[in-house]
């Protein structure tokens, strides 16, 4: 059995299915792709660009971001910001969330 | 802004088979991306060949990235980038099938006073086994397209060996490819199913005639060579659509396809049994004293046909190494 190659799919399975949750909680102010990116990694969550920009992408034809691009600055740039049906579903996987890890929690401490 | 042929290069091969819509705004939005992260690397300083090759580095390769804009993994039969192609080509190849096999189905019919049932029944039997026909070999194809894709880009994705954004005139138009195709599946069809409607039509002792021109028989018993013309155009126009320019695999694909093609057509058609006999005695009845001259022409018809269609190959052939070569210079 090899213990790393597990932890760290298991990690990676971790982090895929939270990362919709993490980004909608950002974008409540309009950010482009690369500025949502280095505010991940200042708070401590790093994501690979080329995870990212697609999911921003997917979550804006599902109608939870809408985006914008702005062409006045030098560089022409695309903004993602959360939409009223994003806020709904955000609200309700956070409560999902905080039950489930208060749960986990309860069930860890038994150990 | 930094202007790179690599960037340009790496955008192209990302979006290359997205929708045109899509395809202008991941582009626009992944040039901003990329110009951020060299900024950012590389601050005040011009970035280098080295400093570009990292950031798209970064990345990960354009079918790595495409796939992920797609959103598709790659457990699965038929994926992207082949995946859209796939849906296309079957949609042609189903709508050729129909129509053609309706329209040759009518036309056997025809030719040879059919009771309406079974002409019906022949249809739809003929409609249904040729769209299942159509179907497995344009599934099998490019789920052979796509496992051989995964091989070749873990070798051919790199950074380095990017496909050069083609100029125009290196382009293959969609709409080329799909004619190819379209022109196929009729030609695989006619021949299959109704190599009669190639006649002449005459009155014979007050009765209508149809003769052929071929022999029947001969093109019933080599049906598998009508097959392999269909499935090599078939193989050939699908990779001219699926790369959309001209790249050493459609130039390797099209020499290959075409030299088989050639060799087959030549045993196929220099056969002395592929004309039919009957049909000059048709020529005599229709047209009497000018029927030397006209049977003369069509006595030799296999080989003019065989010189025309070894002429277009060739040609075909020619046109796509230089373009090919052209293309790979660029």
């Amino acid at each position: 059995m090899n213990c790393d190659e597990i932890v760290s799919g298991l990690i990676l399975e971790f982090r895929r299915g939270t990362l919709i949750m993490v980004v909608l909680a950002q974008l409540n102010k309009p950010m482009y792709g690369y500025s949502l990116v280095k505010e991940l990694e200042g708070k401590g969550i790093s994501i690979e660009g080329n995870t990212l920009y697609p999911l921003l992408r997917r979550l804006e034809s599902q109608g939870l971001l809408k985006s914008e691009w702005e062409t006045e600055a030098t560089k022409p740039r695309k903004y993602y910001i959360i939409t009223e049906d994003g806020k709904l579903v955000y609200k309700k996987i956070k409560e999902h969330w905080k039950k489930f890890s208060q749960s986990l929690n309860v069930l860890m401490e038994e150990e | 802004m930094v202007k790179n042929d690599l960037i340009d290069r790496y955008i192209y091969a990302v979006t290359k088979h997205m929708k045109s819509a899509m395809k202008k705004d991941v582009a626009a939005e992944l040039e901003t991306i990329i110009q951020d992260m060299l900024e950012e690397r590389c601050e005040d300083v011009t970035p280098t060949e080295r400093d570009i090759k990292v950031v798209l580095t970064e990345l990960g390769t354009p079918n790595e990235l495409a796939s992920k804009y797609k959103g598709e993994t790659q457990d699965c039969l038929i994926g992207q980038p082949y995946y859209s192609l796939y849906v296309y080509v079957l949609k042609i190849v189903t709508v050729c099938i129909s129509g053609g096999m309706l329209l040759a189905q009518i036309m056997a019919a025809l030719t040879s006073h059919t009771i309406w049932y079974t002409a019906i029944y022949r249809t739809i039997g003929g409609i249904f086994g040729g769209i299942l026909t159509g179907f497995a070999f344009v599934t099998l194809l490019f789920a052979f397209f796509y496992k051989k894709g995964i091989k070749v880009d873990g070798l051919n994705d790199g950074i380095d060996n990017l496909p050069p954004v083609p100029q125009k005139s290196n382009r293959i138009s969609k709409a080329d490819a799909i004619i190819g195709i379209v022109f196929s599946v009729i030609f695989t069809l006619v021949f299959l199913v109704c190599p009669q409607i190639l006649c002449i039509a005459f009155v014979k002792n007050g009765v209508g005639v149809y003769e052929p021109l071929f022999n029947l028989e001969y093109i019933r018993q080599t049906w598998y060579f009508i097959l392999a013309f269909g499935i090599l155009g078939v193989t050939k126009d699908s990779v001219r659509l699926i790369d959309g320019s001209y790249t050493k695999r459609v130039m390797l694909v099209t020499i290959i396809t075409n030299i088989i093609d050639g060799a087959l057509t030549s045993i196929w058609l220099l056969n002395d049994r592929i004309m039919n006999s009957e049909f000059f005695d048709g020529i005599e009845q229709l047209f009497g004293t000018d029927a030397e001259v006209i049977s003369h022409v069509f006595i030799h018809f296999n080989k003019v046909f065989l010189s025309i269609i070894i002429l277009a190959l060739t040609i075909n052939g020619i046109e796509t190494v230089v373009k090919a070569v052209k293309y790979s210079r660029q």
